[in-house]
């Protein structure tokens, strides 16, 4: 009899697929995440969520289980979503929480999910160096090892005096020459949700309208602000200063300003540690977070890459960031700028509408 | 195939898709207390609201023309005529679905710089520039981003479309017309229901697409709407609600796609011979620099970025063991999650073949995942898998079944399955389609099960279909990051979010040297398969 298709044929392509679909037993054996019954102190695991590089929290975490012999799973996070992702998560899961202990790479998402109830306060005697302005009052949340929004300029379009507040954006001198970062995202909006806070909705209402007046770019995020001063595509804008040193260690043709030196001074966003309510690990998270807020930790993020400056004194500081030690920093009431972030995030994203 | 399996793989896909989708209509009918509102419907009174669909729409609708533009010339070439080099081509043209798009569009942004390789390496040494491809930016550079990373999509359905029909009709078609002629009127009309589905894949994806606009600095569009509800407001009522003119244009396209096909009969077939190839003539130098031009533009150039970041390798190494366990996990369960769609797909397909109410609901329900945000499909697998309690009792059982899926690879395959469970419904289906049902109802009087009849007869005339499918559900999956990074289990880790996150912590050495393994173990084993000699047929 006649067949259109050999047996062995089709016999090969149900084997072909047989054996794929005995791939899928493989990545679901010893991957079961907590097994924790949430008796505090039973399991010899922690949960950490964090939005920082896998790079800095894989050599953190296994530091951490070579010291006290407990295992941390880790979820990371990155700039990609702006730290939404673990948030929106954590909010997420707040009816069965998964995760003890957040590290988050800025502080406004922290705030917000203290509003929405995630949190539960803490105390840890490793902060007690740490300045009060850096501690929630309500125990909340710690910050840490911060980044400055800084001015960075390219020294090779930029020859005479550089720009030095934030409000040389709308000087006509510099009509067409600066960018900022898209401020719906990142440390860009948490920066207008400080101004907003501090200066009030009208003064940076007419700050935007003075924005667009002098033609000032809107950039993606801040890596771009970054990449378009050092190629020389633009003469300046605002980033943080882990973008700027990155610039820097590629020896790119960059400076630059921490910003208002005479005025109210820099902003600092600091990472922050927080606890999450009713996670499933509450004495190991506890032991992380100690871990987290040693002053190591601090001297760790300052060497790396990103350039992170230590809020506490007696770290070193890192190399690069010229004119760091005579920094001004800029008082912030983090939680007033918790409470109004909404409100200037709608303002902000309909006066961008078609921008 | 057993007569239960249509019913299994209709339940399983409503548990992993279906009821995730379901709980967000939920969520956009109820406050945060559970009360029964509408307002979040109040939106829609907004003409913000409508101008940020609209904006969503020209991106959408942009990026699917160019990737037609691309990929149906390409996949026609590919599938049946004399082109040169066609396993170059092949191999290239999987390359852009491997990445997420956000870290394609970061290559062609170093290739474009001021200080780019076009800039520095093309246009200075003969005095031009440079250039500021800056100022193209926006709008136009958005759609053209997105459409060659998409183009694959229609490319590689296009290819098995035309390689699907019995070539008897096409040969037949010769006797009275010109090869290319023949192939227009017999072939291109069969194929045309897998171009037309690719480039409504494209249209969604483009569509639902937050990481490429953003790049762009493109605010305004009806995603980012979405992302700055989660952000800001942490509103998932509102952003649910949002998703809803997604999943209304779905059901437009569908029916649109429905009418085509309609319109264009389905041939069916008895056998999956090759047709021989169409002879291009005069016409190869140009097609040849057709092929090469897409190529360049959407994988050789961004692998060439690439290679320039990783080289000398010397990081290579260090690299390679940073990344093994997610490697290994990417592959495993990209493979996981293509076998598993593909395997309910024909399920569902053969349920939806049957027709009624059920396989009408079936055939819209099986697209509306294209519809949805990852971001809201992440939060809703969260939502529904993560539980103590369900339906007002907390029973033990809840918590069990809750563990088991939601701290396990499990929601990471499920998140996999529901985003990509399309890309492989509608190969199968039109694969199905296309068998002849009389060799079925003579394998059954010949005294065949319906499962020996299934594997004897259907599944070698079908099998390019399936192929197809879960070669597509596999490239996506590898490449996926929006809505596995939500549902991913602590101790977890694949390729892409690790990626994405290294390259925001400039790790270049990182990205490029484990996204040049990712792409080099998807693209050998096709390049070694397709230059290992096969019978062929000479041109016509």
């Amino acid at each position: 009899m006649h067949r259109p298709f050999s047996s062995h044929r089709s016999a090969a392509r149900v084997v072909a697929f047989a054996l794929l679909g005995a791939l899928l037993a493989a990545p679901f054996t010893g991957c079961k995440a907590s097994e924790s019954t949430g008796d505090a102190g039973a399991s010899a695991e922690v949960v950490l969520y964090a939005s920082l590089d896998d790079s800095y929290s894989r050599p953190f975490a296994e530091a951490f289980e070579r010291d006290t012999g407990i295992k941390v799973k880790f979820a990371t996070d990155s700039e990609a979503t702006k730290t939404t992702g673990l948030v929106t998560r954590l909010i997420s899961e707040r009816a069965r929480p998964r995760c003890d202990v957040f590290w988050n790479n800025e502080i406004v998402q922290t705030i917000l999910l203290k509003n929405e109830g995630v949190l539960e306060p803490f105390s840890s005697p490793n902060a007690a160096d740490i300045p009060e302005a850096y501690k929630d009052p309500d125990g909340y949340w710690v910050g840490f090892g911060a980044r400055a929004r800084v001015i960075i300029y390219n020294t090779e379009m930029v020859t005479g005096t550089p720009p030095a507040t934030f409000e040389a954006l709308v000087d006509p001198a510099w009509k067409g020459k600066a960018t900022l970062a898209r401020p719906l995202n990142g440390t860009t909006a948490s920066h207008i949700a400080v101004l907003w806070h501090a200066w009030g909705k009208d003064r940076v209402k007419a700050l935007f309208d003075g924005l667009f007046a002098n033609d000032v770019r809107i950039s993606a995020g801040n890596a771009q602000v970054m990449m378009q001063v050092a190629q020389g595509s633009i003469p300046w804008g605002f980033t943080d200063t882990d973008d700027f040193h990155v610039a820097l260690l590629d020896g790119k043709p960059v400076d630059l300003v921490f910003p208002d030196a005479d005025g109210a001074g820099t902003l600092l966003l600091p990472n922050t540690v927080c606890k999450i309510k009713g996670g499933p690990n509450p004495a190991n998270a506890q032991k992380l977070i100690d871990y987290i807020l040693r002053r190591e930790t601090e001297a760790m993020l300052a060497k790396g890459r990103s350039a992170q400056i230590p809020v506490r004194d007696g770290i070193a500081r890192p190399t690069g960031l010229k004119g760091l030690d005579a920094m001004k920093v800029m008082p912030v009431d983090w939680n007033a700028v918790g409470a109004v972030f909404p409100t200037s995030h709608e303002w902000l994203k309909e006066r961008l509408r078609g921008k | 195939m057993s007569r239960s399996w249509p019913w299994i793989a209709v339940g399983l896909y409503a548990l992993i898709a279906l009821v995730p989708i379901a709980y967000l209509g939920y969520l956009s009918l109820h406050d945060a207390q559970g009360r029964l509102t509408t307002a979040f419907y109040t939106a829609y009174e907004s003409s913000a609201l409508w101008s940020l669909l609209w904006k969503s729409v020209q991106i959408a609708g942009g990026a699917t023309l160019a990737a037609l533009a691309l990929g149906a010339p390409i996949g026609v070439l590919l599938g049946r005529s004399s082109l040169w080099f066609k396993p170059v081509w092949i191999a290239l043209t999987v390359v852009p679905l491997l990445l997420p798009p956000y870290l394609m569009t970061i290559c062609w942004f170093y290739l474009l710089s001021p200080d780019g390789w076009i800039n520095t390496t093309l246009l200075a040494p003969v005095g031009i520039g440079p250039i500021e491809f800056q100022r193209f930016d926006g709008l136009p550079g958005c759609i053209a981003s997105l459409a060659l990373t998409y183009y694959p999509i229609v490319a590689l359905l296009t290819w098995v479309g035309v390689r699907t029909p019995d070539p008897a009709f096409e040969e037949a078609a010769r006797l009275v017309r010109a090869p290319w002629g023949a192939f227009r009127r017999t072939t291109w009309v069969v194929a045309r229901p897998y171009v037309l589905t690719g480039a409504v894949f494209v249209f969604f994806f483009s569509l639902i697409n937050y990481a490429v606009p953003y790049q762009f600095s493109i605010g305004g569009i009806l995603p980012s709407e979405i992302h700055s509800q989660y952000q800001a407001h942490h509103n998932h009522g509102q952003a649910a609600a949002l998703t809803v003119p997604f999943v209304f244009a779905s059901l437009v396209l569908l029916w649109a796609e429905r009418r085509t096909v309609a319109r264009g009969a389905i041939v069916r077939g008895r056998t999956t011979a090759d047709a021989p190839p169409i002879r291009l003539g005069f016409a190869q130098p140009l097609a040849l620099l057709f092929a090469a031009a897409v190529s360049t533009l959407a994988a050789a150039a961004p692998i060439a970025v690439l290679v320039k970041m990783a080289w000398p390798f010397d990081g290579f190494r260090a690299a390679l063991e940073s990344f093994r366990p997610e490697l290994i996990n990417t592959v495993l369960l990209a493979a996981g999650a293509a076998t598993l769609a593909v395997v309910i797909a024909i399920g569902v397909a053969t349920r939806i073949a049957r027709g009624g109410l059920l396989g009408g609901t079936l055939d819209v329900a099986g697209m509306l995942p294209l519809a949805i945000p990852p971001m809201s499909l992440g939060i809703a697998l969260i939502l529904v898998w993560n539980r103590q309690s369900a339906f007002g009792t907390d029973a033990a059982w809840i918590a069990r079944v809750s563990d088991a899926i939601y701290t396990t690879g499990w929601i990471m395959l499920f998140a996999l399955i529901a985003r990509t469970f399309p890309f492989a419904l509608r190969p199968v289906f039109y694969g199905l389609g296309g068998v002849d049902p009389a060799l079925r109802e003579a394998a059954t009087l010949a005294g065949a099960s319906r499962t020996r009849t299934f594997l004897r007869i259907t599944l070698p005339l079908v099998w390019r279909s399936l192929a197809l499918a879960w070669f597509l559900v596999f490239l996506f999956s590898v490449g996926e990051y929006d809505a596995t990074h939500l549902v991913q289990p602590p101790g977890w880790a694949v390729v892409a979010p690790r990626l994405i996150g290294s390259f925001h912590n400039f790790r270049h050495d990182l990205v490029s040297n484990n996204a040049l393994v990712m792409i080099a173990l998807v693209v050998f084993p096709i390049l070694i398969y397709l230059l290992v000699p096969k019978r062929s047929r000479r041109p016509v």
